[in-house]
């Protein structure tokens, strides 16, 4: 028997790297999954099927997430298919390829950054509070990062701020939404190996890469898997007191 | 079971906290040592412990003193396989004062020796053991009183909890290389024999404000850390190290 027998989750992000292990570690524990991405995202099928295949609900939903009405149509398609959705895990599309120098942060690169990021976490929460307060049980959870705990030289102030908005976002949420049973907390992840980080990884010298892993006390990267678990801890009744929180998955690199 | 076979030594597990923390972990798998001052209150958590099927042995330890410390895992080896989860839970006020001009050196000594010093004596005295294997869980039990302030406790123990979370970091920076993480747990007020004599000594207006402070407006129950200590225990925080979880239910927020 899983920690989340047949609730219903949402995870948005959900055709990304770390999208994909939040969505089959929730199910491993017993989820059905609303799988929630921006159109044109490739992988939304094949992540649904695998989640069949362990024998969960899976509902690939592509949309504008930055749109109030279309996201509150998602929803509604969720409650409908799968029944209320009481977990939400919102993990954003994260730099998009945009600049790290704040001088050459276009307006449009700072718009997108923000609007994928926490302007949808946003939209998504309120548009899944709705079926979440009439359960009077919920858990959100923003996928932040330790850019927005500490410091990052590998990426823009759009994305150190969207990150710590999600920060804000859910301390809000958890207060706002505290005496309904309804918790929400952020996971801050660090450095994280995946297919997508990997090309500039290997723009590296070995003593950068050396240099970088000494800056985590656990010296080494994480895996999405890692972000996974404990997006599930979050997400169960063993996290029942803890809300407004950020988890630090840093490896020991910032912690709070 | 998340934590099967592990060796889990729980310090102040003869009540409250404690108590359910070690009751976590042995409901995980884990075999537990439970310590603490008192024998006859530490013999009932292992006895508990073991009509659900688990496995535990009581030892009885003042941990201030380091020969204390040593027998305390000298006692857990002869039992157990290895040293793999270290929860330093004992902990406490004391009675002590609760206002500066009033607190006497003895009483800042006792309640920094019981919430501080006691837990880096026991993470040096099983860190040899955790560095062998390349695996260790250190949990140290903090409080919302070191991660802010308290009204119902003095200085020395506000002191002493945000101390431990300073030493939770150092730890899980220097010892990170051996695969061992420590983090801590920060527990709101959380419902025990005291924590309920006061709240009923308190006005109803008392009572309002300070449910109004708590998100989930709502005390703690022990069980409620306990989720945590175990998740923190088990491999589903691998990369999690130097934290301090707020178990607070949303009275801090960092």
């Amino acid at each position: 028997m899983g920690r989340l027998e047949n609730r219903i989750a949402v995870v948005t992000g959900a055709g990304g790297e770390l999208g994909m292990a939040i969505a089959r570690a929730l199910a491993a524990e017993g989820a059905h999954m609303a799988l929630f991405d921006f159109a044109g995202s490739k992988e939304l099928e094949g992540i649904a099927a695998e989640i069949r295949q362990m024998g969960r609900k899976a509902h690939p939903l592509a949309g504008d997430l930055c749109d109030p009405a279309a996201v509150k149509n998602l929803m509604q398609e969720v409650a409908k298919d799968l029944g209320p959705p009481t977990i939400l895990v919102n993990s954003g599309p994260g730099t998009l390829g945009t600049p790290s120098r704040a001088e050459e942060v276009s307006e449009e690169d700072w718009d997108i950054v923000i609007d994928r990021n926490l302007t949808a976490a946003f939209l998504c929460a309120q548009a899944a509070l709705r079926y979440m307060e009439k359960a009077g049980a919920g858990s959100i959870v923003n996928i932040s990062s330790s850019a927005a705990r500490g410091y990052s030289d590998f990426s823009g102030p759009q994305y150190v701020a969207a990150k710590m908005g999600l920060i804000g976002l859910a301390r809000h949420l958890a207060r706002e939404f505290g005496a309904k049973g309804i918790r929400a907390n952020a996971l801050a992840q660090g450095f994280t190996q995946t297919q997508e980080a990997e090309p500039r990884w290997r723009t590296k010298t070995e003593k950068e890469k050396e240099a970088l892993l000494r800056q985590i006390p656990l010296r080494r990267r994480a895996s999405p898997a890692e972000h996974a678990k404990a997006v599930v801890f979050l997400a169960s009744d063993d996290s029942s007191y803890i809300t407004g929180a950020t988890i630090d998955v840093s490896g020991g690199m910032f912690t709070l | 079971m998340r934590l099967k076979e592990k060796t889990a030594i729980v310090t102040g597990a003869s009540k409250g906290i404690g108590w359910a923390i070690a009751f976590g972990l042995a409901r995980e798998g884990a075999h537990v040592a439970a310590v603490g001052r008192d024998p006859a209150r530490v013999k009932g958590i292992v006895k508990e412990i073991r009509a659900s099927g688990g496995k535990a042995i009581a030892i009885q330890a003042d941990i201030t003193q380091a020969s204390e410390v040593r027998r305390m895992v000298d006692e857990t080896l002869a039992a157990f396989q290895g040293i793999h989860i270290l929860v330093n839970c004992a902990g406490g006020s004391l009675a002590t004062s609760r206002l500066t001009a009033d607190v006497r050196k003895e009483e800042w000594d006792a309640v920094v020796a019981l919430n501080l010093k006691a837990p880096f004596l026991c993470a040096q005295a099983v860190f040899p053991y955790m560095k062998a294997q390349k695996m260790g869980r250190i949990i140290n039990i903090s409080s919302i009183a070191g991660r802010s302030s308290a009204d119902l406790t003095g200085p020395q123990y506000t002191s002493a909890k945000a101390a431990l979370q300073g030493l939770t970091r150092q730890l899980a920076r220097e010892w990170g290389p051996w695969g061992i993480t420590v983090n801590a747990v920060a527990p709101g007020i959380t419902w025990d024999p005291l924590s309920k004599r006061q709240w009923e000594s308190r006005s109803q207006e008392d009572r309002d404000t300070m449910l109004g402070a708590i998100a989930l407006r709502r005390l703690a129950e022990a069980e409620d850390h306990a989720g945590a200590v175990v998740f923190l225990a088990s491999e589903e925080a691998d990369y999690i190290t130097g934290c301090t979880l707020d178990t607070s239910g949303g009275r801090v927020m960092m």
